[in-house]
């Protein structure tokens, strides 16, 4: 433990991937992991309210968001999609 | 349950309205075995809380809560709901009644309607919402809120406009008005021409009753209806004209029809309509009749009526000019040709004139027709420099007008009427006057002059009346005065004949004596075997929409006659129905647009059209006039928009059944005070004033401004808001007298919930006492204030302004110094009380119970549920101003009571479902079926649903996709079932709308079917993809492809789910032998079943046996001696006295229980009532003084007969324990008991003296009125602020007071001779205790927390234990009383079933992998997983709620949520990362 800890900061950050640039047309694919009772409500209330949001959010529906396993959050990054929103 | 009824009594309740109090009653009495009619007068339920935007003191979403509960409520197999149903008679005795329903049409099906509101996008007619507090708009054909329960759409259909009813053709003038209005001119015309083929015509020169109807008039001018009608067709001719409409390809019987005038060409395209082969025929060469010959060009042009009439004769309509009935053939020639049938409609041909004198036709002399026909037709006529023109109707103003065009110069209208009672119509007047034309009324003609045969003059007498007192023409004439008109041209407009030349052409037609052709007044039949008749040639000379009517009615009499029906019968007339007339309240006037006409220069000498017609955007302005009288116009539009096909405009409009039920529960609710009343506050005046409940709306995500705080006069942000209390309550000039015990806290969260939506506000709240009386409600209201900045101003406005020039407020109030204060506001709220509704009153006499002065039902502090009727109960803010836990308690409690009158008839209404046995799919390979729903136009219009079907039918293990019209109609329903067994199909993906509603729907298909239910799972690509990407069909078809494919992945992987179930033991364990654990304990065992009371003192009785009497007077002691009398003989409660509970074990439904006398007991719930106790207080001089006492000391001094001397002074001090650190709760009770006891001394000796020191005075609801009583009583109130407490001190033998008084800014000094403590009430020292041993939760003041602070209060999260009176809060018996008959009712719910089935959807433990790490045990809420004998962990799934903590939790993942497994989660991410084309980013 103590040598991760004492390893040089500069070291360790260059170790990680450059941030990408990101072009204008970029249209994110981001899944939302939503409670089945307040956010995935809520997301349902904003369709009947016709209110708009971009195709690329698509919800996955979780009995609560204690549910939620970080597994998750890393298996939807490893397989590329560009972010992950949690709502309950 | 096995126990089978032997009496008469009903299983089945009524509960009449459905708010959240009838709600938690309907659940609990359905779940318990009793039948439920939830009757509602709207068209859903949901009542008040479902408008409101949070609650207090959470701040959790209203919506949110109570959406779940009217779910359950709309799907229970043993609830149905009577919408926009009223109750309107009740016989009968408690546990047999007989209730009438009135049943109001809804107009849809709510079987058939999908809720997918295409009807909505296509209903023209909009209104107030009355959901959204006329902040927004609804249309006429609407769901009341989004989340509505039921969720089909109803039609508000008040009766008919007035502008139809007068119409005699019944065209429909609201429905084109409101098209057109909306820009929609094709649908208008389209609505016009359903009842009138010449739109162009009459929209010039109909008569227009509808005008004369339109309830506009009555405010300012009539809508200008009739010209809208001709701005349609001009639209029409420049969109290029008339299209040929699609006719009946199967052709039907020849038709004559015989003159081609309104009535004859309307029954002529009626018919071919209808697909009959219709022949016109036309004694002229043009067609048209009147409109074609009499009617002058400059009102309505040739051209005009020439298209109009090809228009008709483009329904395949044949026309034969030149023929003349009895001239060119007869009605025999007809039949032999085949016609079956024949319309006479010649109309009235023969001018009436005077004799001439003579044989010669003299020079200069005309009649109308011939007139106006040669005028028409282009002939020659000449007229003369003096024209005088006899008639005063509409036709002699045609005929002098069209004199004036031809040259005359010097025009007269000569009539026997006077000025105002001339036929001819107003507006026709008004164009004789404009261009010059004389009237010269009352004479009557003598006769005519004529020289060389030419006329030269009229002589004419003096006529002095025109009817006769039957108002019949009847013309007197002065014989002596006389006049003279000269005049080179005379012609005669005073009436046409038929010409009855005709009559030759057909043997044996009944005439009258004035030539008219005898038909009848309905069919218009005439006595020869299938000729009919009508227009003016039946009627005499009438308007064209008469004519128009006559034809509608004459071409439905000749289908019937052809198609062998009776000819009367149902035809039905608009005018059989309701008129409507709206109320006028509130509308602001606006002038009628006027018609572009030409200049009367322009007019001299030419036959042009003199009015010009409306532009688009005067057509739409003028229509927009429109009121929308009777809500719905009736122009069918959203008929042809249901695919479903569930709105029928035709349903009986009310109808009554009778329901036999056991008992009756009244839950109606309350009304909102209207603060017009106090018009000072402004509100309907200035548009920023708003009620409470309107700002509720406007802080709702779902509002008309979605969240955002807009003030609705202009659509700003408001940033200081102010808050005016007590509008409508504690109030008896203006309002209501008592208080409405919810204001101070709504007031207090929206002020909280604004700040939290936008920062920059700065909320005031004006107010008089802050009533935070109950659970953590002053914690809220010190947060608002330290935490939120919220102001308090304890002091009432007086006025409201509107600032010149702006729409800010100025409020104008005084300061406690007295100084006058004017500030200026963004918005001004006015926090409304509540008040019974107008039907309270006559509920409570259908029902037959006894009300309060004040309307509320009688009841007592006692039995605050029951009303002065057995077997009815009240509940909810019906029974007295409440705020939801305390409606909710009380709904529990009603149907704790209806349990006790029926627990020996439960299960004996109730339905099951018979379900075929479960089909074993293990060792299959998944086969999935798929169905992608259109959902009408709703996914269809924006999802390619082809192209869905098309991505996914390839995808392995699928064997079955196909695209559904609606997937949740009965016919897809039963098409998925037939599929499920041909094609095998073992899991099913439905592709539509959101799973929160409709996966019941189709678990309980495919289980039908028999498949496990949880091999279903939905894609939700209407709410979550088509409803919010709209106009984006690519990305919104690529989304839901997405969107199935992901489901498809977890679909593969659904397996079968066995639900367990569990015995229960149907006995309950009561905790504490105070009232609310006698009256807990007494209800459970009248609904049968046995209980066990362990209490720790030696006697039962509890706080209250320190209790003398109430605030009403109630006396506490009988009623306690009586309660413990009915506990102890009761046979199926046991008493443990001087025990304590030592240890339970076991579950809901099994619980094992071991008391400290080793009594052993097995139930299967437990009530914990261990009650309070009272605050003993150590400040001021308490310990010291002997006149320093409690107030319940002082009450058992009054029981036991003090009498208080004159000039005895007593000065209360109040919240003494209370409401400050570290106990900064109010103990709710003790603002009354010190009224109660002041009251009292007051009474006994009005010489005392009384003083209550107090910080607020919290006499909430109907309490309020003893707080007057009291102040009437000369009892002195002086506020003290908890930082200036007053000061007690001994003084002789005497105490002396001092305390600040506000009012008069300075140190009060009293002396008294006794110092009454109000001390405050503290949780039982057993709680704690208790608390451990059930593992339930305690608040920092160390009541219980119940599960859910709305809407589960005698809930706790673990599942059968329940919680009741003080251990839960401080309370007023009454309110003890209701709580502990709502846990009874909670707890019914449990014991009646035989068994409990677990939930499917729960976690499940793989106990090989569990390392008891006690992860899970720490994290769950429900406390399912133990220690189990063998010291691993182990899962009681009976707990376990399925919320997945564990599963997140649990490092050896041995906790899997069914349902939602890793796998299968895993599987929806990884499909959900699949791109269609590679990422932009590589």
């Amino acid at each position: 433990m103590a040598t991760v800890a004492e390893a040089p900061a500069k070291e360790a950050a260059s170790s990680v991937e450059k941030p990408h640039d990101i072009p204008e047309d970029f249209k994110p694919n981001i899944l939302a992991l939503a409670c089945h009772y307040c956010a995935f409500a809520a997301a349902d209330l904003a369709g009947v309210m016709r209110l708009t949001y971009p195709t690329g959010v698509k919800v996955i529906r979780m009995p609560c968001t204690g549910r939620l396993d970080h597994i998750y959050v890393l298996r939807a990054f490893e397989k590329g999609v560009d972010g992950v929103f949690v709502a309950g | 349950m096995s126990e089978k009824a032997s009496s008469n009594k009903k299983g089945s309740v009524l509960i009449i309205g459905g708010g959240i109090g009838g709600m938690q009653a309907a659940l609990d009495l359905a779940d318990s075995g009793l039948k439920v009619h939830l009757v509602q007068k709207e068209s859903s339920i949901g009542g008040m809380m479902s408008a409101l935007d949070k609650t207090f003191p959470t701040g959790d979403c209203a919506m949110c809560m109570i959406s779940p509960k009217m779910v359950d409520v709309g799907r229970h197999l043993n609830i149905d709901i009577h919408s926009c149903s009223e109750m309107v008679g009740l016989k009968g005795d408690a546990g047999d009644f007989t209730a009438t329903i009135l049943k109001k049409a809804r107009y849809v099906d709510p079987k058939k309607c999908t809720g997918c509101e295409a009807c909505v996008q296509k209903c023209p007619v909009t209104a107030d919402s009355e959901f959204n507090q006329e902040l927004a708009k609804r249309t006429a054909i609407s769901r009341r809120y989004a989340q509505a329960v039921p969720g089909a759409v109803a039609i508000d259909k008040k009766g008919v406009s007035p502008c139809r009813i007068e119409c005699p053709a019944e065209v429909n003038a609201h429905a084109y008005v409101t098209l057109t209005a909306r820009g929609r001119f094709a649908e208008a015309l389209e609505v016009v021409r359903r009842n009138n083929p010449f739109p162009a015509s009459c929209g010039r020169v109909c008569a227009h009753p509808c005008e004369s109807g339109c309830r506009r008039k009555d405010l300012d001018d009539p809508v200008s209806i009739c010209y809208l009608k001709r701005f349609l067709t001009d639209w029409e001719d420049q969109q290029g004209g008339f299209k040929k409409p699609v006719l009946p390809a199967e052709k039907l019987e020849k038709i004559a029809v015989i003159g081609s005038g309104p009535a004859g060409m309307t029954c002529a395209r009626d018919l071919a309509l209808k697909g009959y082969q219709v022949t016109v025929f036309e004694k002229m060469s043009v067609a048209g009749g009147m409109l074609s010959l009499a009617i002058p060009g400059y009102r309505l042009p040739k051209d005009v009526v020439k298209k109009e009439i090809d228009t008709i004769l483009a329904h395949d309509i044949e026309i034969k000019y030149n023929q003349a009935l009895g001239r060119d053939f007869t009605v025999e020639d007809l039949k032999k040709q085949g016609y079956q049938s024949v319309y006479i409609a010649v109309g009235t041909q023969k001018a009436i004139r005077m004799p001439v004198p003579g044989d010669k036709e003299p020079e200069g002399i005309y009649d109308c027709l011939d007139f106006l026909r040669k005028a028409n037709m282009g002939e020659t006529v000449t007229v003369g420099n003096k024209v005088v023109v006899i008639g005063g109707g509409n036709v002699a103003v045609d005929v002098a007008l069209t004199a004036k065009r031809l040259g005359g110069k010097d025009v007269k209208m000569v009539c026997l009427e006077k000025c105002d009672e001339m036929p001819a119509h107003e507006w026709e007047l008004e164009q004789v006057r404009e261009e010059g034309i004389a009237i010269d009324n009352s004479w009557g003609m003598d006769k005519l002059r004529i020289e060389n045969n030419k006329v030269t003059g009229l002589d004419v007498k003096r006529c002095v009346s025109v009817f006769d007192e039957n108002k019949r023409f009847s013309p007197k004439y002065d014989e002596c005065a006389l006049n003279f008109f000269e005049a080179d041209t005379i012609i005669f407009a005073i009436g046409m004949g038929v010409d009855t030349s005709f009559k030759k052409g057909i043997e044996g037609l009944d005439l009258m004596p004035n030539g008219r052709i005898k038909a009848d007044p309905i069919t218009y039949q005439t006595n020869v075997e299938g000729v009919f008749a009508g227009g003016d040639s039946v009627s005499g000379p009438s308007t064209i929409i008469q004519a128009i009517a006559a034809g509608i009615q004459a071409a439905e009499s000749i289908d019937r006659f052809l198609r062998g029906k009776d000819l009367v019968v149902d035809r039905h007339k608009l005018t059989e129905r309701e008129k409507y007339t709206k109320d006028l309240e509130g509308i602001k006037k606006s002038p009628r647009k006027r018609m572009p006409m030409l200049s009367v220069a322009e007019r001299e000498g030419n036959f042009q059209e003199v009015a010009l017609g409306f532009s688009e955007a005067d057509a739409i302005e003028e229509a927009s006039r429109c009121l929308s009288c009777a809500g719905c116009c009736e122009c069918m539009m959203c008929v042809a928009e249901c695919q479903a096909k569930a709105i029928n405009h035709e349903m009986i409009a009310e109808e009554n059944i009778d329901l036999n039920i056991g008992a009756v529960i009244l839950a109606p609710g309350l009304d909102k005070y209207d603060p017009k009343v106090r018009g000072e506050l402004g509100f309907g005046r200035w548009p920023n004033v708003v009620t409470s409940l309107q700002f509720e709306r406007i802080l709702s995500a779902s509002g008309p401004y979605q969240g955002v705080v807009t003030r609705p006069g202009d659509k700003k942000h408001p940033i200081k808001i102010a808050w005016i209390q007590c509008v409508g309550s504690r109030d008896k000039h203006n309002a209501n007298p008592w208080c409405s015990s919810v204001c101070c806290m709504y007031a207090t969260k929206q002020a909280v919930i604004a700040k939290e939506h936008d920062k920059r506000i700065e909320p005031t709240i004006f107010y008089m006492d802050m009533r935070a009386y109950g659970k953590d409600f002053d914690k809220y209201v010190e947060r608002a204030k330290n935490e939120y900045g919220v102001r308090y101003l304890r002091t009432m406005v007086s006025a409201v302004r509107e600032e010149p020039g702006t729409t800010d407020l100025n409020l104008r109030y005084a300061l406690e110094d007295g100084s006058l204060v004017n500030e200026t506001f963004d918005l001004v709220v006015l926090s409304v009380g509540l008040e019974p509704h107008k039907d309270a009153a006559k509920l409570g006499e259908i029902c037959g119970i006894e009300m309060s002065n004040y309307l509320f039902p009688k009841t007592s502090t006692f039995e605050p549920v029951d009303s002065s009727r057995p077997g009815i109960f009240v509940t909810g803010t019906y029974q007295g101003p409440k705020d939801i836990p305390e409606t909710v308690m009380q709904g529990s409690a009603v149907a704790s009571q209806s349990m006790a009158l029926l627990g020996e008839v439960r299960w004996t209404e109730t339905i099951k479902k018979e379900l075929p046995p479960e089909r074993d799919i293990s060792g299959e390979e998944p086969r999935l079926g798929v169905f992608v729903c259109s959902c009408g136009i709703n996914i269809a219009g924006t999802v390619d649903v082809a192209r869905v079907v098309e991505a996914v039918k390839d995808i392995p293990n699928v064997v079955h996709v196909e695209n559904t019209l609606y997937t949740c109609s009965q016919d897809s329903q039963e098409k998925i079932k037939q599929l499920i067994k041909e094609k095998g199909i073992n899991r099913v993906l439905v592709a539509s709308c959101t799973p929160r509603t409709h996966t019941p729907l189709f678990q309980d298909t495919i289980r039908e079917a028999g498949l496990n239910k949880y091999l279903f799972e939905l894609a939700d690509i209407r709410e979550q993809c088509s409803w919010c990407h709209m106009g984006q069909r690519e990305e919104a078809t690529k989304k839901a492809i997405w969107l199935v494919k992901m489901m498809i992945a977890k679909v593969k992987l659904l397996q079968p789910i066995q639900t367990e179930t569990v015995g229960v033991t149907p006995r309950c364990l009561v905790i504490g032998g105070g009232v609310a654990g006698m009256t807990t304990a007494l209800s459970v065992a009248d609904q049968g079943f046995d209980v066990h009371i362990v209490e720790r003192d030696r006697e039962l009785g509890g706080l209250a046996r320190n209790l003398y009497y109430t605030l009403d007077g109630s006396d506490v002691q009988a009623f306690l001696r009586s309660r413990i009398t009915q506990v102890t003989n009761h046979p199926r409660i046991s008493v443990h006295t001087n025990v304590e509970v030592q240890n339970t074990d076991g579950f809901v439904g099994n619980f094992q229980t071991v008391l400290t006398d080793g009594t052993e007991i097995d139930h299967g719930t437990i009530i914990i009532t261990t009650g309070g106790v009272q605050y003993q207080p150590t400040e001021y001089l308490y310990n010291e003084s002997d006149n320093v006492i409690t107030q319940h000391e002082l009450e058992k001094k009054i029981f036991d007969g003090l009498q208080p001397q004159a000039n005895e002074r007593y000065v209360m001090i109040q919240c003494v324990g209370s409401r400050e650190e570290p106990n900064q709760y109010c103990s709710r009770i003790c603002c009354q008991d010190a009224i109660k006891n002041a009251i009292e001394i007051k009474e006994r000796n009005p010489k005392a003296q009384v003083a209550i020191l107090y910080r607020d005075m919290r006499t909430y609801g109907l309490r309020e009125d003893y707080y007057a009583k009291a102040r009437d009583l000369g009892v002195l109130f002086v506020r003290y602020d908890v930082d200036k407490k007053p000061q007690v001190e001994k003084s002789g033998n005497k105490l002396r007071i001092r305390t600040w008084d506000y009012l008069l800014n300075k140190e009060l000094v009293m002396d008294a001779d006794w110092v009454v403590l109000s001390t405050g009430l503290r949780p039982h020292p057993t709680t704690e205790k208790v608390g451990q041993l059930y593992k339930v939760t305690r608040n920092p003041d160390g009541y219980f927390l119940e599960a859910h602070v709305k809407l589960r209060p005698v809930d706790f999260p673990s599942e059968g234990i329940f919680v009741s009176g003080l251990a839960h809060a401080p309370k007023n018996l009454d309110e003890t009383i209701s709580q502990a008959l709502a846990a009874a009712g909670r707890a019914g719910v449990v014991l009646s079933h035989e068994r409990l089935a677990v939930s499917g959807l729960i976690a499940k433990q793989k106990r090989e992998l569990c390392m008891s790490c006690l992860s899970c045990m720490r994290i769950c809420p429900f406390g399912s997983p133990y220690i189990d004998e063998d010291g691993k962990v182990s899962h009681n799934e009976i707990k376990c709620h399925g919320c997945g903590l564990c599963a997140g939790i649990c490092p050896a993942k041995a906790f899997q949520v069914n349902g939602f497994r890793d796998d299968q989660m895993l599987a929806m991410i990884d499909a959900a990362a699949e791109r269609e084309e590679d990422g932009v980013i590589n």
